[in-house]
């Protein structure tokens, strides 16, 4: 903690530094507006303090603010924290970004077995229309991915993974790892892509809404 | 939904097997096997329930049982409910107990009895007259409690916050336990934080706040405090933090 001071602030600062009440900060919280991952307890003389990662709380609070009176709370906590509403996403919602692949976006659809998103679904056509327009993959290699999205979806949670894709004997082959484990890889193996879905989520929700932070 | 459902009523003694129903009643002693869904659930007498229950209104009148999960707009609980695992329903209305083995997820709910609460609670509004014991935390933006007997939570977060009170409500056993009252705090909590605060005869760790007020027979270690602060005579505070 000492060393990293910096990065943290507790919640007594917080409330100085933005000027909202303890009433807002629970009311936030409560609406997951503000994840609970961001609030951490650690012992102190007084008993317990509650730390916040400095730059991403100040910056969500700061787009709270700022979004709140021009959006229901709902579709706040969509921009806000996507990943934990239930939204889906139609290609009329897509198509209008630049990466948007048509090709690929009908792939996911035949693969996935439905024409709207969710948003997990929707970070692996993003990271799909990416491999497309690197050339790092063919269409076979897209009809692979999607297949492998709809048995990895069930088992996962939140968005800290990594999807590494390596090309060998003339195929993709894709691998998903949690974000905090270590992958070692035959240094002999061409990788074609090495995605952060957490850095593809935050580019994502970034092209939604282009207050978000980050 | 545009499929046919069905009423299920059990009168008398005897076993449900779960489904999706549009109103199912039970008066007697029930049992309910399986998840249910349903537009009302009306349970008089008892019932147990070994499923997950989905319904838009869920009353007990009588003692019931659920071993998962309920979720719905509307809870009304007279006599003694309790529910294994979570609770999220808009609004609750319970006189008697209500238990609920994990997490409370609600709206606005009046309780006169008691309140357990095995996880986290959310509520806008938490009325309650009577007692509690909330093993997590207590997010609400408005907490008014009248309490009648002790009272246990972790913390307590929100807008406006209110514990009083109200005195041991057993008439008979009040000239035993007028003792233990000097010795007994009504509301243990480890922390306290609220935009207004006002509490009575509680024992806190931290009570954080822009306008506090410590009341009668409250022994509070910390306050933090940015706008007002006024602590009776009759309570103690360790130490006092203005800013």
């Amino acid at each position: 903690m000492e060393a990293s001071m910096e990065a943290w602030i507790s919640k007594k600062e917080l409330l100085q530094a933005t000027g909202i009440s303890y009433g807002q900060l629970y009311r936030w919280k409560r609406q997951n507006l503000i994840p609970e991952a961001w609030f951490r307890k650690q012992s102190s003389f007084t008993g317990q303090e509650t730390y916040f990662p400095r730059d991403k709380i100040l910056q969500r609070i700061a787009a709270i603010q700022q979004l709140k009176d021009q959006y229901s709370l709902e579709e706040l906590s969509r921009l806000l924290s996507p990943e934990r509403t239930n939204a889906s996403y139609g290609n009329e919602e897509v198509e209008r970004f630049a990466w948007y692949d048509a090709g690929t976006a009908s792939q996911f659809e035949r693969g996935l077995g439905k024409s709207r998103f969710s948003y997990h679904e929707l970070l692996f056509l993003y990271a799909g229309c990416l491999l497309v327009k690197q050339g790092a993959a063919r269409e076979a290699d897209i009809d692979r991915l999607a297949a492998c999205v709809r048995s990895w979806i069930p088992a996962m949670a939140g968005t800290d993974y990594r999807l590494l894709i390596w090309r060998e004997g003339g195929r993709n082959t894709h691998l998903l790892a949690s974000g905090a484990q270590t992958v070692l890889l035959d240094p002999a193996v061409p990788v074609a892509a090495d995605f952060r879905l957490e850095e593809l989520a935050k580019q994502l929700n970034k092209q939604f809404n282009p207050f978000m932070e980050e | 939904m545009t499929n046919e459902r069905r009423d299920a009523k059990l009168s008398g003694s005897g076993v449900l097997s779960g489904g999706s129903y549009d109103h199912v009643s039970i008066s007697g002693s029930g049992r309910i096997n399986g998840d249910v869904e349903a537009e009302t659930v009306k349970i008089s007498g008892s019932c147990k329930m070994d499923g997950n229950v989905e319904a838009g209104e869920f009353k007990v009148s009588g003692s019931g049982k659920l071993e998962g999960s309920l979720s719905g707009k509307r809870l009304k609980v007279s006599g003694s409910f309790r529910v294994g695992d979570e609770l999220d329903v808009v609004e609750i209305n319970s006189s008697g107990t209500l238990s609920c083995g994990s997490h409370l997820k609600t709206e606005t709910v009046k309780i006169s009895g008691s309140l357990k609460v095995g996880g986290n609670m959310q509520a806008e509004d938490f009325q309650i007259d009577g007692t509690f014991a909330i093993e997590g935390e207590l997010n609400a933006n408005n907490v008014d409690a009248r309490l009648s007997g002790p009272s246990r939570v972790r913390e307590i977060g929100g807008e406006s916050i209110r514990i009083r009170d109200e005195g041991f409500s057993s008439f008979f056993l009040r000239p035993l336990l007028f003792w233990i009252r000097r010795t007994t705090h009504m509301c243990e909590a480890e922390t306290i934080e609220g935009t207004t605060i006002y509490i009575e005869n509680t024992r806190a760790r931290t009570v954080r706040g822009h306008d506090v007020q410590i009341g009668p027979g409250c022994q509070i270690g910390h306050v933090e405090y940015t706008g007002t602060l006024e602590v009776s005579p009759e309570a103690s505070v360790g130490e006092q933090i203005a800013g």
